[in-house]
């Protein structure tokens, strides 16, 4: 199929060359950079992308499922990308989170639902809990028009945070169970929050980690400044107590409410601009060091095994390796006709 | 496999996704599961749909995640129904089953495998086809839709074979 085929089904809403259109940029075929090049502009302001991140376990597939569920009752449509981790050893891959996505078996199916489009993506052994293509699906979910497009991450570890680079607001799903203050006094993914929920809200312990959340909240706030009673301008943290299990639902609707109260308050204060802007500058940075760590190594004749014998065995030491590695790429490739393609 | 069609099969199976579904009322799945987890470690991406499925979400899954590969599981007897019926939503939303291997897995009784490849199914696997031979087949099958191969080649129940000698 042509680039301009897919083009215009993807302005027409055909799911078949959306699916395809991704298919290219997972492939990591030519065709996926021609049509990046071509319709990055028609990128719409108003798509929401919601990231939504935390502990492999906590709930994040399931409560997705019930985030879309609210959502299309509400007339919104939805489009998601589910990332799980890959082998590295084969690089193969279990993408398991499609299967929480709410079926017929369970009431109203989410899978045939035409405001609904599901795509599972590998991680392809990248940290940061994000995919390279995440970036380029979600610019073709919003070309197509999606109203609101959901970012699950893989399973985060303590330091998963690239979702806050891609979304506009971020989830971060926690259970109880997960330690005491000192867990929750540590940087990494607590810092990324727009929004906290503590999931599996009616096991034990979940009123615990509502209580350190708070307490971590306010010190924050404090430090900043600031008291949490809503009178200022900063937008105050939420935590949201939620039940994702079909037979046993709870805050839902709430959560719901929060995600779309963050959008507003970035669309009201302008932050949504500075948002997409680091959007823009975390996709560039993983390109540009994408492409030069593919001319170092793949494309021409540094021999990696070499350099790595002569470090371990102590006849140079790594930055004259490295040094060497890039002054060999530079001097031997055209860089001034770069032609990307090549070299992703 | 015979060394010959192996040596022809250099693929980048990261590349490759696989929909394994579990369409119908079974009340077990630990085949798919198992399935499952042989191609994650034999490099494929694969996607598990779960149990419980209809026709409609089946092709819709397919659709929407653009696979390579549908594998469809069977212990109910139910492939009669839902085969046709899952491939046909897929021809009307424009899928090229060219495009696209499409195996069955199952309990299939002998006597239905030559039904099942004329609806348009590529492999039938049967209880005892060894999990190599399916990793191998849809290495072969699909190359052999990709180049649009003179020389196709079938999987019926634990052998491949020729099309010519499908009867």
């Amino acid at each position: 199929m042509m680039v301009q085929d897919i083009i215009d089904g993807i302005k027409n809403k055909d799911i078949k060359s959306l699916a395809r259109a991704i298919s290219w940029i997972e492939k990591e075929r030519e065709e996926g950079i021609e049509l990046i090049r071509n319709i990055y502009p028609y990128q719409k302001e108003e798509t929401h992308i919601i990231g939504i991140t935390g502990f492999a376990g906590v709930g994040k597939s399931t409560l997705s499922s019930r985030i879309i569920e609210k959502y299309r009752s509400m007339g919104k449509t939805v489009g998601v990308v589910a990332i799980d981790p890959s082998s590295p050893f084969t690089g193969g891959a279990l993408l398991g989170d499609r299967l929480r996505l709410g079926s017929l078996s369970l009431g109203s199916s989410m899978w045939t639902d035409p405001g609904v489009f599901y795509r599972s993506v590998s991680n392809r052994g990248r940290m940061g809990g994000l995919s390279r293509m995440t970036g380029d699906i979600i610019t073709i979910m919003s070309v197509f028009g999606f109203d609101k497009i959901i970012i699950e991450t893989v399973g985060a570890g303590q330091s998963e945070v690239d979702v806050i680079k891609v979304a506009d607001t971020s989830v971060v799903v926690l259970m109880p169970g997960m330690g005491d203050r000192v867990q929750f006094a540590k940087a990494g993914i607590l810092e990324i929050a727009d929004i906290f929920v503590v999931n599996k809200s009616d096991l034990v312990g979940a009123e615990r980690v509502r209580q350190f959340l708070e307490e971590m909240l306010n010190f924050t706030d404090y430090r900043k400044g600031e008291r949490r009673d809503g009178t200022s301008e900063e937008w105050k943290i939420p935590i949201v107590m939620t039940i994702g299990e079909y037979n046993n639902l709870k805050g839902i609707d709430e959560l719901v409410q929060k995600i779309d109260e963050h959008f507003d308050y970035l669309v009201s204060t302008g932050r949504l601009k500075e948002v997409r802007k680091k959007r823009a500058k975390s996709e560039i940075e993983t390109l540009v060091s994408d492409i030069v760590v593919s001319l170092c190594y793949k494309n021409h004749s540094v021999d990696l095994d070499e350099f790595a014998k002569k470090v371990s065995n102590k006849k140079i030491d790594q930055y004259t390796a490295a040094e060497k590695i890039i002054e060999k790429t530079m001097t031997e490739n055209d860089i001034v006709n770069l032609n990307t393609s090549h070299y992703l | 496999m015979n060394g010959d069609l192996k040596m022809n099969m250099v693929l980048n199976r990261n590349k490759i996704k696989v929909l394994v579904a579990k369409p119908g009322l079974d009340g077990h799945d630990r085949g798919a599961r198992v399935l499952c987890r042989f191609l994650r470690d034999s490099g494929y991406e694969v996607i598990y749909t779960g149990l419980h499925k209809t026709a409609e979400e089946v092709a819709n899954a397919a659709l929407q995640e653009d696979v390579d590969v549908l594998g469809m599981s069977f212990l109910s007897g139910a492939h009669e129904s839902y085969v046709p019926r899952i491939l046909d939503i897929l021809k009307k939303n424009g899928v090229d089953l060219n495009d696209m291997v499409i195996l069955v897995g199952g309990t299939i009784p002998e006597e239905q495998f030559k039904k099942m490849i004329d609806l348009g199914v590529d492999g039938v696997f049967i209880p005892g086809a060894p999990m190599d031979e399916i990793s191998d087949f849809i290495d072969l099958k699909i190359k052999e839709k990709r180049d649009k191969s003179s020389d196709q080649h079938y999987f019926v129940g634990t052998k491949l074979i020729k099309a010519e000698d499908l009867v």
